[in-house]
């Protein structure tokens, strides 16, 4: 009788086994093709630089060195992959530490020690969540675990022990060394070797020394502020605002253990109760399962995807991305517009998309800047205006540091300007990075062996567009930027293509007609499909279009006059002209200028 | 058995020890008598080489630019034991304590560095000596700058330190992790006395001028009815005066070049009486018609000297056309007597116009001879200038001359030791683009050695280190005050004083726009 009962028993556990087993495998899977790490890594660039200065900078305050291991930990970020992977490993040890906590026990941990997962997973929702969050909790639990298991009979020896770990895991983690001291306490009270004193003295000595010893910390062995020195690691971030299941996590782990030890299945209890663990596993599955579905944040992956593509100038998949939803707001437009233009399709196609931001989303608003620096640097290197792209690469080195991007958007922009030396500091450091050496060594190439190695085209091109005399950059009003570029060198062409998007968008017809050359030397041998739109709108307003149909093709004429009719029919009631407006009408520029411009003024 | 086992192991590591250290081959020996050798002065990095050093200065470690699998450097002078540092690295490594007693044995007398490097045909090649001249005259000990990012609008992590220039040791005298990321710098000290000093912090909850003075902190918001607070300090010799500048300053971009410029739409001088807590000025310092800038006190306390130029209106044309690149700031001075708070007429030392540039940041030496200041193509912003060069005028002839120290790289604020033979000042030589403190040495009739760059103990770093050195200053000793007294003082705004004008000076309508450069980054 009793040998079906072990085969029962084996069996139930092997499922659990398995069905812990598929969960973090499908947990992998998630994080990897549904988060995304890679969009982790399009917001926070993290650094991470193999140097004696840059690590160094992380000893000089506690929970440093948890910053510098997830530093170099999200590096795997940028390969999808591997950052799911990182995460996935983290996530497994935390669970795993957990039930290692809770067995030291005697208890068997059943389906808790899965239950923070739930908690992470809100966490990894959120693209701009630190990783060193997840490393200072998984440390202070290795701490607490290792702390159980090693903690002598002898009580006067296990509170030493106690605290010097204690005091290490600050150095180390900081605000997670409280989680390790009320670990350390709850057990300490249910420690059956202990007398009432000893406990209440272990209690009184951990409570003081939780409130105390951040506060000499931050006088003594730091140099931080005290809010700092408690709670860095566990609550905000720069300007990063934690969720509340970070707290919530924080909670769990002493109300798990509260219940284990109060009313946990002892061990050889267990084998009778697995059928009733597996229903309570299947539960924390089903529940991350609706938490990760329900906590998805659908609109930033969607920013952070075109935001992606932009970055590797996939212009293609930009568009693609941004179709997906009909929800525009003005970083999106900034990227379609300048996926349009590397298309070669603004001037045809950029009222296709509604145009909601007029001109700031041709060069993002200064306004903007502070959470979009390297954007700046972006389209200013792509208008040519390097100076201004330099001054906003300035800006991201310092909101964001020494990232990859930055370090690369500097050796570019000082080889251009034939600063060699501050271009190699650049590049020095890029082969500093982990991941991103082979940058360095082109650059390097590109700068020293400039006659042998095969040019670069961003670089050559660059060097064409580069401003031989100085002007003032009108950081506020670049159109003048554009008209300056313009009269340096005609052929820039995205300079010439946005000042007459700029023109279209903020209603300047005039200047738009008399800046467009009857035949350019940028290509536009026929007049694009809005030129033609704009023009025709110019002309009827001044009663000269008839003169001047020969100029625009068929198609265009036909849906300029399909407008005109609709509003003619509606004796110029835009609103109830709206209901026919078919969705071809409204790619064009006369739908602009009547409703969404005449909106946004 | 286990203690004979342990003493016995002992033993015979002890004798294994001595073993290897007289089987050791003599590497300096073999070095020196089979090397052959070239005629070529040895690259080194940083350019240690025909310069004049302190005797109290950190070994000035450097890499060695020459290929090879192995390096010898010899270094000695007349007396004392030479230094050798053999290494397969290039870094040359010095040892403290023996660099310590070779310069301290050899003040005044010249040092020399013998390189050796072994090449690929593995022979030992002996360069050129590299020759230095170690100063009879110690310089100031430490040296107080900022640490910044290379800032255009924003900034986030910042901190004021203080470096040991007798060995390497750098510490930081307040960091803006403690104020919430406040802006702070303008720091400066009374005759180079750690004890007293005054710094500026702005743009958060810590925002006022700190004075530190005789083991006591106070905050202070310096803005009256007059002017808003001050910026660029400089100490009577009294203690009790600091004189500041007030500054309506604007970042502005060019599209060619170092893309950052800075214009100063307004300024005036005020002084602050600690005693009395009262700020006060005078036409000869704050003349509607004039922009006055970048005060500095000659040691006797007699004179003010400043920079001027002429109000922001006269460099607008008819046709709305700005000469922004015309404004030349000249230097000047005024008597003032501190007993009866009595200004006189302000002279004109260097007319900017004349010489057709820009003149910013006198310093005048501790001993009353000489003025340093720097000249630039124009504008008071010369950290962002190339043309910015750094100058010295003889108080005792009235002759000035851009000194042998520039490079074509901006070369600006400079620190004078309170011996007046050392100088220290900010250069972008190395890259264009972070500045660096270098120190030259200036004899008594003015002649300044070739600078050298602050040593590091490992000067590679440097090549990787983005940070930007900022306003040094040299110091006697260490700040006596911890970053933590520094920062409860600047946090504490219950105890902020704030400044009288004094009822003789007639307020002014004040524009109540901040200025329009450095702000805080989120973080």
């Amino acid at each position: 009788m009793a040998q079906p009962i072990e085969k029962t028993k084996e069996r139930s556990g092997l499922f659990n086994g398995i069905v812990q087993v598929i969960f973090f495998i499908g947990f992998y899977f998630y994080l990897w093709l549904r988060i995304d790490p890679s969009l982790y890594f399009q917001i926070q660039e993290p650094v991470f630089l193999l140097t004696r200065p840059f690590f160094s900078q992380f000893l000089s305050y506690p929970g440093g060195l948890v910053d510098y291991t997830a530093a170099f930990l999200s590096q795997f970020y940028y390969y999808p992959w591997a950052g799911a992977f990182v995460l996935t490993v983290i996530t497994l040890l935390i669970c795993l530490t957990t039930k290692w906590i809770i067995q030291a026990s005697g208890k068997k941990s059943g389906f808790l020690h899965l239950t923070p997962v739930i908690f992470l997973i809100i966490m990894y929702s959120r693209y701009e969540h630190p990783m060193a969050f997840s490393v200072g909790l998984l440390i202070a639990l290795i701490f607490s675990g290792f702390y159980i298991r090693i903690r002598p009979k002898n009580s006067l020896l296990s509170m030493l022990i106690y605290l010097v770990l204690a005091v290490i895991l600050h150095v180390i983690a900081a605000g997670p060394f409280m989680l390790f001291m009320v670990i350390g306490v709850l057990f300490e009270l249910k420690n059956r070797q202990r007398t009432v004193l000893q406990k209440l003295v272990f209690t009184a000595v951990s409570a003081i020394f939780l409130g105390f010893w951040p506060l000499l910390s931050a006088n003594g062995l730091f140099i931080v502020s005290l809010p700092d020195a408690y709670l860095h690691g566990i609550s905000t971030h720069q300007v990063y605002k934690l969720p509340y299941a970070n707290y919530l996590l924080y909670l769990l782990f002493p109300v798990i253990l509260a219940i284990t030890l109060i009313t946990g299945i002892k061990s050889k209890q267990a084998a009778d109760r697995n059928n009733y663990t597996l229903a309570a596993l299947l539960i924390v599955v089903l529940l991350t399962g609706l938490t990760a579905f329900f906590t998805f944040d659908r609109a930033n992956h969607h920013l952070l995807k075109i935001d992606y593509y932009a970055r590797r100038h996939m212009w293609a998949q930009v568009l693609r991305e941004a179709e997906k939803d009909p929800v525009m707001n003005q970083l999106i437009l900034f990227h379609i517009n300048r996926a349009l233009f590397h298309l070669g399709r603004l001037p045809d196609h950029m009222f296709d998309y509604p145009q909601l931001s007029g001109p700031d989303a041709l060069v993002i608003p200064k306004e903007a800047r502070l959470i979009t620096p390297l954007l700046r640097s972006d389209i200013f290197l792509e208008l040519g205006q390097i100076g201004e792209a330099h001054h906003w690469a300035l800006e991201a080195l310092t909101v964001k540091g020494a990232t990859p991007w930055n370090l690369k958007r500097l050796a570019v922009i000082n080889i251009v300007k034939g600063e060699k030396e501050a271009a190699l500091k650049f590049i020095r450091l890029l082969e500093h990075t982990l991941l991103f050496k082979s940058w360095g060594k082109h650059y390097r190439e590109q700068l020293l062996n400039s006659a042998s190695a095969p040019p670069d085209p961003q670089l050559v091109n660059l060097k064409s567009l580069y401003v031989k005399n100085d002007f003032i950059a009108m950081t506020n009003n670049p159109e003048l930027d554009m008209i300056a570029l313009l009269k340096q060198n005609k052929n820039n062409k995205m300079a010439f293509e946005y000042l007459m998007a700029h023109y279209l968008l903020t209603g300047q017809l005039t200047q738009f007609i008399s800046n467009l050359p009857g035949k350019t030397s940028m290509g536009h041998y026929r007049i694009p499909k809005n030129y033609q739109e704009a023009l025709m709108v110019f002309y009827d307003q001044k009663g000269q279009l008839n003169e001047n149909l020969k100029r625009f093709n068929v198609e265009t004429i036909k849906s300029f006059n399909t407008f005109k009719d609709i509003m003619n029919r509606y004796k110029g009631n835009k609103k109830d002209a709206a209901r026919l407006m078919t969705p071809d009408l409204k790619k064009t520029y006369m739908y602009y200028l009547l409703y969404i411009r005449a909106r946004k003024h | 058995m286990k203690h004979r086992t342990k003493n016995a192991l002992i033993c015979l590591l002890a004798i294994l020890f001595i073993m290897w250290l007289a089987c050791r081959p003599d590497v300096s020996r073999d070095i020196l008598s089979q090397s052959i050798m070239v005629d070529q002065t040895p690259k080194i990095s940083p350019d240690y080489s025909n310069t004049v050093i302190p005797p109290n200065i950190a070994p000035l470690n450097f890499e060695i630019l020459e290929k090879g699998s192995a390096y010898f450097v010899e270094i000695k002078s007349q007396n004392g034991d030479p230094i050798q540092v053999y290494s397969t690295d290039p870094l040359c490594s010095i040892s403290l304590k023996a660099w310590k007693e070779l310069l301290a044995a050899n003040k005044g007398k010249t040092i020399q560095f013998n390189i050796f490097v072994h090449n690929k045909g593995k022979q030992w090649l002996q360069y050129k000596t590299i020759y230095n001249r170690v100063a009879e005259e110690n310089i100031d000990p430490y040296l107080a700058y900022r640490l910044i990012d290379p800032a255009s609008d924003f900034w986030r992590i910042m901190g004021i330190y203080q470096r040991n220039l007798e060995n390497f040791d750098e510490t930081p005298i307040l960091l803006n992790r403690l104020t919430k990321n406040n802006c702070m710098n303008c720091h400066n000290f009374m005759n180079n006395d750690p004890n007293t000093m005054v710094m500026h912090l702005r743009a958060g909850p810590g925002s006022g001028t700190l004075i530190a003075k005789n083991g006591k902190i106070t905050k202070v918001n310096t803005s009256t009815d007059f002017s808003k607070a001050g910026a660029y300090p400089a100490w009577h010799p009294n203690g009790k005066l600091v004189a500041f500048s007030v500054n309506k300053l604007q970042m502005f971009f060019h599209s060619t070049g170092e893309p950052r410029d800075v214009l100063d739409h307004a300024s005036d001088l005020i002084v602050y009486n600690i005693p009395t807590n009262t700020i006060t000025t005078s036409i000869s310092i704050s003349s509607p018609d004039r922009m006055e800038n970048f005060p500095a006190w000659s040691p006797d306390g007699k004179f003010l000297y400043f920079c001027s130029a002429d109000k922001m209106e006269k460099y607008f044309k008819k046709d709305g056309e700005f000469l922004w690149d015309q404004i030349y700031y000249d230097l000047m001075r005024v008597r003032y007597d501190s007993e009866t708070d009595t200004w006189g007429k302000p002279e004109t030392l260097i007319d900017g116009d004349r010489i057709k540039k820009s003149i910013t940041e006198p310093r005048v030496s501790p001993d009353g001879r000489f003025v340093l200041f720097t000249t630039a193509k124009y504008g008071n912003f010369p950290i962002y200038l190339k043309s910015a060069d750094v100058c010295l005028l003889d108080l005792s002839t009235g002759i000035y001359k851009v000194l042998p120290v520039n490079s074509d790289q901006t070369d600006s604020f400079h620190s004078w030791s309170s011996n007046s033979r050392w100088f220290v000042f900010s250069s972008k030589r190395d890259d264009g683009f972070c500045a660096r403190p270098y120190f030259s040495y200036v004899d008594k009739d003015g002649n300044a050695s070739k600078p050298f760059l602050l040593p590091q103990k490992n000067p590679n770093d440097y090549k990787t280190f983005i940070k930007t050195y900022n306003v040094p200053e040299l110091i006697k000793g260490p700040v006596p005050y911890r970053p933590q007294s520094l920062s409860k003082a600047a946090m504490n705004n219950k105890k902020l004083l704030k400044a009288n004008l004094d009822p003789k000076v007639q307020p002014r309508v004040q524009e109540k726009t901040p200025d329009q450069m450095y702000t805080p980054a989120p973080g």
